[in-house]
């Protein structure tokens, strides 16, 4: 549906223009056409900042100093001058964020200018931190959700960095596991995203809970893999992180759980949110899981990976379900991907059998058409209990 | 409101782009300048565009240099103070210690903080490896290449944290001697 439509139907007499404002309005099909704009324009400025910061790490030494840390102070204010003025204007809200967003890659172009320049040695971590300082803050003034999840991008990358340097109290040593913290921070994301959804700034909800979800599932993509496991030691200090985590995402869950508003149904609530608490403990099961990597070919038929893969495949048809009750295609095509992923992924590891994978294969295609039957029959009762309640427009 | 938010947000981090380069233009125009001598790297270490990693004569201080010598293995990231006093043409530790050393026109100190130790045997002393902040030389994309000796001008403020002010191939400034090795 889109806003093009209901004009026709207000121009074919069916409705009139108020009505026509309110249809728009309420399922914000004003939107629908500034999102492709929107996009290419996020992809420009991410574009244009990366530009400017490949152009300021090539040197040029023929520049004086003073000059390029002016070029990049300017470049700075003009950005988010331009920003704000646009903004204001009304009239180009895309472009005012655009500009918005090369400000905020713009300031970490002026740190590593700066670094540059006098040969500054400090932690790489430090300066990302400093660049998460400095643009945080924007998300929320200027209610932007392309900042907000460069803000959330901006943290996982300083979290990854610390914990990957040997000097730091987060130092994690332990290598691939560490994809478990991410996952537990997506998680954690997807909670605070449910949580954002009820506070002031709602517009931020969604965008953190998809973020949150996306990283869980990219994060927890290696439990699929055999030679994921392995007995590389863990820093001591990477169980006080993990733990610490977990009881963030944990309590942050039991305080989100039962606002879940866009899950009528309280069982599917609660499906929901143990299927979350599920995730939290195979995080921990990839973590805390030790084995010893031979080869591939030892380690591709048999070992933990064959608990993580039908408990990530269960997650995500759970997911696609609750996708479907909350009328949410991200949820529902997110889930597609990643089942899809999970399928190839055990076929991979099963190659060279033939018979165990046409095994595997039969079982799951049945599990899965009685799974869409299901599915499908409870679909059709939600949506009939819908349209027999007050809640649905007549 | 808004406008002004904005305005604090930006107006900090241009404060914090001025802040520190006036802090960085200070000590490189009134720290004392000290020459150090850099030792050899292996090639391999040398990246190709980005920066030149630098290894001094200082990166690896000798246990003798410590009032004591050397007992114990400090942790990672431990301060070292290194005072320097002039040898010719170049700078050189002659006194080292874990707790501040009071410098003077002669001697300037410079501070570090220590890396992983060296493995000691009874016939090697252990010697300490150490990091000043002084290990990167950032240059123009494609120049991280010399072919030379190199030397390395640092300025040291009060507080002893050197900052880099000129590195020199053979003598002659690093942008005007690849100049001449990469025309």
């Amino acid at each position: 549906m889109k806003a093009t439509d209901i004009r026709k139907l207000r121009e074919a007499g069916f409705i009139n223009e108020a009505q026509e404002h309110a249809i728009v309005e309420h399922f914000r099909l004003d939107q629908e056409s500034n999102r492709f704009l929107t996009i290419v324009g996020i992809i420009g400025a991410i574009l244009v900042s990366a530009g400017i910061i490949l152009l300021i790490a090539s040197n040029w030494n023929d520049i004086p100093r003073m000059l390029k840390l002016g070029v990049g102070l300017a470049l700075l204010l003009g950005c988010h001058g331009g920003g704000w003025a646009l903004g204001r204007s009304g009239r180009h809200p895309v472009v005012a964020e655009v500009l918005h967003l090369i400000g905020s890659g713009l300031f970490l172009a002026n740190i590593a200018l700066v670094g540059q320049i006098y040969n500054l040695s400090s932690r790489p971590p430090n300066a990302i931190l400093l660049w998460l300082a400095g643009v945080a803050p924007l998300a929320w003034i200027l209610r932007s959700k392309a900042q907000h999840i460069l803000a959330l991008a901006i943290f996982g990358v300083w979290l990854g960095l610390e914990l990957n340097q040997r000097d730091s109290w987060l130092y994690f040593a332990g290598e691939g596991r560490q994809f478990m913290v991410y996952a537990l921070l997506g998680i954690l994301f997807a909670a605070l995203g449910l949580l954002l959804g009820q506070s002031k700034f709602p517009e931020f909800g969604p965008p953190t809970e998809k973020f949150g979800l996306l990283a869980t599932h990219i994060a927890s993509y290696p439990l699929t893999l055999g030679v994921f496991y392995s007995s590389e030691p863990i820093a001591p200090a990477a169980w006080a992180i993990t733990g610490t985590l977990t009881a963030v995402t944990l309590g942050l869950w039991v305080f989100a759980g039962p606002t879940l508003g866009t899950i009528p149904d309280r069982q599917w609530r609660w499906v929901w949110i143990a299927a979350q608490v599920g995730l939290v403990g195979l995080a921990w099961f990839g973590l805390t899981l030790k084995g010893r990597y031979e080869s591939w070919e030892t380690h591709r038929l048999v070992g933990p990976h064959w608990i993580a893969v039908p408990a990530l495949f269960g997650f995500c048809l759970l997911q696609s379900q609750v996708g479907l009750i909350r009328r949410s295609k991200w949820l529902v095509n997110l889930a597609m991907v990643f089942i899809g992923l999970h399928i190839v992924t055990a076929y991979f590891q099963l190659f060279g059998s033939m018979q165990t994978t046409g095994m595997m294969f039969v079982v799951t295609g049945i599990f899965l058409i009685g799974l869409a039957v299901y599915l499908e029959r409870k679909r059709r009762s939600l949506l009939r209990r819908f349209a027999a309640s007050e809640l649905l427009p007549a | 409101m808004k406008a002004k938010l904005l305005s604090l947000i930006v107006g900090l981090q241009v404060l914090w782009v001025i802040g520190t380069v006036i802090v960085q233009e200070a000590k490189l125009s009134q720290g004392t300048v000290v020459r150090l001598e850099t030792r050899p790297v292996d090639p391999r270490d040398l990246l190709r565009g980005d920066y030149v990693i630098l290894n001094y004569d200082l990166s690896t201080l000798d246990a003798k240099l410590f009032a004591g010598g050397l007992t114990n293995r400090p942790p990672a990231g431990t301060p070292v103070f290194v005072k320097l006093e002039r040898q010719g043409e170049f700078h050189r530790a002659v006194e080292a210690s874990f707790t501040a050393l009071t410098a003077d026109a002669d001697h300037p100190v410079l501070r570090g903080k220590s890396e992983t130790q060296w493995a000691w045997s009874s016939d090697n002393p252990p010697n300490l490896r150490v990091e000043y902040g002084l290990e990167r030389f950032y240059v123009r994309e494609g120049t991280g290449n010399p072919r030379g000796k190199l030397t390395v001008d640092v300025a040291i403020p009060s507080s002893g944290k050197g900052i880099i002010r000129e590195v020199y191939v053979d003598g002659v400034t690093y942008a005007e001697a690849m100049k001449g090795q990469n025309p």
